[in-house]
């Protein structure tokens, strides 16, 4: 009995473990290591895990995901910014580890623009919607009813600084509304806050499309606007909020890969050049659409200055002096 | 939808191919399961990459049976050392190891996995007949519904409380305190983390409860000189089975956990411990004879397991018609559809028919794969209670440092896996019960949220408790609950009694 069992373990782990052939180069040569600072069926663990399996057929390396969730992100970026700067330890980096983080957490342990950007890979749009039998047919109107009442007007928060947090602020900002006078309901996660906008406990909710399109399919919420400077493509009839009349709503919840401060050029080069070249993959493109991240290549050298201007924005939306 | 459907699934899901991911599923699933500490969610998390080199319709199908293969074994450890392999087996330790002790092993691993199989088989059932139906019983529920539900659940914890009713209720307020560590998960505010990165994240579950029970267990077996869990002798494997009247009472119980923990499972963040838990309750209220349980009542073994798979399952109504996961391990399953394209919601049903009903239909298959798989083994898992402690005693303790590790890769976890099983140990020494700290553990948060999102919801006015009408009637059954409690506790003896000898073991 016990012989069987370890065959089929056998043959699951050869599954599940591929190709560990080692190529004789300077960089890549062994195996690397993404840490993903939320736990393994979110989006960021999820394209984390595509990109990681599209690079190690391209480098014909080993690339391992390992999910260390908790804390705000902090411990595991700190993790890896403490890692030795060789390219071998690297994060999967989101706005929530970077351009938001000292929002959340003002004492961080680190500077959070003292990383090495690798290069970004993918995004993924806010999406405002509401419940089905919601009076809001437009964004126009849901902001009316903001404007008239800011204090009875429910939206989705995930707490600290998040993307939904972001977008709500642009759109109270852009409509003169002071965030402290409306009334945010703050949930753990993504999903959680798009389920209890279906269920009509708040007046307006946002959320990724993978969260939304389950239920949106459902009939139990309906799409006001994508918070994006172009439609979505799964959602080709949903206006963006420039379209609805309300341009500079946006946020692009980015993907990309960060490492420690001061890694060598040639592994920087190295990896913007490999996450290019897959972002050419058509199985990680397929991948990508299904978990509903539009592919957003940026070289490693545009990345700091996107970021820090996104940070920039986020100080100004949070009023920190 | 339903005539064609079924069918054509089960006649897929019996390939060979597809009986083969069930069975290694299965198998995986079990042996993981059995580790202490890790449970489905670990096990499913470090298989996900699978899912992206095997066909679609095959990875949901391993990673659905490791998950009921996880649920399973974490029960066997529960049953024959004491220790949960995961949280929803913690009140399976009750009556399960006192069944152990008295050389009944086999009779309790056997009805925790018939009561699995019939809550596999009722779940699989009432998900191909009223799944999409009930699906939005999920979004029914929203903050001030939660906060009765728990509230009410707390009555439970009341009555786990073993022999002192201050040191159950003391416990429960420690766990709740304990969960409360690190950030805050709604605004991220850090809350007593001492300037401690580590603690940033707060205590998870798994390490808290691998110390309390698994770490805990083993210094005191180990101190007070135990050769073997089970001294005397075990018959062949199908003796240890239970027959007459003791199986007809572990079956009844099972139907009724079958059906608690299905109806509960359906609503979102509903764990498959808490129900386990009020499946439990549930059986020795009704009792006629409460003072058997904790004694080796085998419907405290029965029921619980029932209740959890049935949670289990229930859990996929809301996640395949609506996309909307109920435990991280479902999250992961919800992770392993997408990145296969497989996007749930109610076209699942009608786009990917014969996929869904295939996955269905091998929910039905893995249950069976589960129970004639394990029958024969039970005899086998029995005899681990014969094994000389000084040998089975470092592999538990190796074992569950390795679970304690595994759910967040950190090391700082497995220190507290280590302090958690002093804390245990002297715990168990003064007769302080851990359960309700588990309990208040996994309570603790879930009250604070939804009674936080409640009032943010109705601008801080309670009066959201009386609108909403079945958040209300959670909030009326759970004080007429406590009345009833109290006033019998003063009043009937054998009340008191039931409260007072509830679980003297844990």
């Amino acid at each position: 009995m016990f012989k069987r069992w370890i065959l089929s373990v056998g043959a699951v782990l050869a599954v599940a473990v591929p190709g560990a052939a080692f190529a004789q180069r300077d960089y890549p040569s062994r195996p690397i290591e993404i840490i993903v600072p939320f736990s393994p069926g979110g989006s960021t663990g999820l394209t984390a895990r595509a990109v990681g399996t599209a690079l190690e057929k391209h480098w014909d390396n080993p690339v391992r995901v390992v999910n260390k969730p908790g804390g705000n992100t902090v411990p595991a970026v700190q993790e890896v910014m403490q890692a030795n700067p060789d390219g071998y330890t690297v994060l999967a980096d989101s706005p929530a580890s970077a351009s938001m983080l000292e929002v959340v957490v003002p004492t961080l342990p680190f500077e959070v623009l003292e990383r090495s950007f690798l290069g970004m890979i993918a995004q993924t749009p806010m999406i405002f919607v509401v419940p089905s039998n919601s009076p809001f047919e437009t964004l126009e109107q849901a902001v009316d009813a903001l404007k008239e009442d800011p204090s009875s007007f429910s939206w989705t928060s995930l707490g600290g600084a998040g993307a939904q947090d972001y977008t709500f602020r642009q759109l109270f900002k852009s409509v003169g509304v002071d965030v402290a006078n409306t009334r945010p309901v703050a949930s753990k996660g993504g999903s959680e806050a798009v389920t209890m906008t279906a269920g009509g406990n708040v007046m307006l909710g946002a959320g990724s499309w993978s969260a939304i399109a389950p239920l949106e399919s459902a009939g139990n919420l309906r799409v006001l606007a994508v918070a994006a400077p172009e439609r979505h493509p799964g959602l080709p009839d949903a206006p963006t909020t420039a379209e609805s009349g309300f341009p500079g709503v946006e946020i692009l919840f980015w993907f990309a890969i960060s490492g420690p401060a001061g890694l060598p050029d040639e592994v920087v080069s190295e990896w913007s050049e490999a996450l290019e070249a897959v972002t050419q993959d058509p199985e990680l493109l397929a991948t990508l659409r299904n978990i509903g991240m539009v592919p957003y290549f940026h070289a490693a050298g545009e990345m700091r200055d996107m970021v820090t201007s996104e940070k920039a924005v986020v100080e100004d939306l949070w009023a920190v002096k | 939808m339903m005539e064609v459907g079924f069918l054509e699934g089960l006649a897929a899901a019996l390939t060979l191919t597809n009986l083969g991911y069930a069975l290694a599923g299965c198998l995986l699933g079990t042996m993981v399961g059995v580790l202490p500490g890790l449970g489905p969610s670990s096990a499913m998390a470090i298989l996900l990459p699978s899912a992206i080199y095997l066909p679609p319709e095959g990875s949901i199908i391993v990673l659905a049976a490791i998950y009921y293969g996880a649920m399973y074994g974490g029960s066997t450890t529960a049953i024959l050392m004491n220790i949960p392999g995961e949280v929803a087996s913690v009140v399976t330790t009750i009556d399960g190891f006192a069944m152990t002790k008295d050389g009944r092993a086999g009779q309790a691993l056997a009805i925790s996995a018939v009561g699995s199989f019939i809550a596999g088989i009722g779940g699989t059932v009432a998900i191909a007949l009223i799944g999409p139906a009930v699906a939005g019983l999920a979004l029914a529920f929203g903050p001030p519904e939660y906060f009765g539900l728990v509230t009410f659940s707390m009555i439970a914890l009341v009555s786990f409380s073993g022999n002192s009713l201050v040191k159950g209720i003391a416990m429960g307020l420690a766990g709740m305190w304990l969960a409360s560590l690190g950030t805050d998960p709604l605004t991220g505010a850090q809350r007593m983390n001492f300037g401690s990165i580590d603690l940033m994240r707060g205590f998870d579950l798994v390490p808290v409860l691998v110390g309390l029970f698994g770490v805990a267990e083993v210094f005191l077996t180990a101190q007070e000189e135990i050769k073997q869990i089970y001294t005397g002798k075990l018959g062949r494997w199908w003796s240890m089975l239970p027959r007459g009247k003791e199986l007809a009472r572990g079956m009844t119980a099972s139907l009724r956990g079958t059906l608690s923990g299905f109806v509960l499972g359906i609503l979102p963040g509903m764990l498959p411990a808490l129900t386990a838990y009020l499946a439990y309750d549930l059986e020795r209220r009704i009792s006629r004879t409460p003072e058997r349980f904790g004694n080796g009542a085998i419907e405290g073994v029965a029921a619980p397991e029932a209740a959890n798979n049935a949670t289990a399952m229930g859990g996929f109504i809301p996640l395949l018609s609506l996309g909307v996961p109920t435990s991280p391990a479902l999250a992961i399953m919800l992770g392993a559809l997408m990145i296969n394209g497989v996007q749930p919601g109610p076209a699942l049903f009608g786009q990917h028919a014969l996929m869904t009903w295939t996955v269905i239909a091998s929910m039905l298959i893995a249950n069976a794969v589960l129970l004639f798989l394990n029958l024969p083994l039970v005899g086998l898992w029995a005899r681990l209670s014969l094994v000389p402690y000084r040998i089975l005693g470092p592999i538990i303790l190796a074992v569950c440092l390795v679970g304690a590790f595994a759910p967040r890769n950190s090391m700082f976890d497995v220190w507290t896996a280590l302090g958690f099983g002093l804390i245990g140990y002297a715990m168990r020494k003064g007769d302080w019960p851990a359960a309700p700290l588990i309990l208040g553990f996994l309570l603790g948060p879930l009250l604070e949220q939804s009674l936080r999102q409640s009032l943010s919801i109705s601008g801080g006015s309670l009066s959201i408790f009386f609108e909403r009408s079945v958040a209300f009637g959670f909030l009326l059954a759970a004080c007429l609950l406590l009345a009833l409690i109290t006033y019998f506790k003063s009043r009937s003896l054998q009340v008191a009694k039931l409260i007072e000898e509830s679980n003297a073991e844990v």
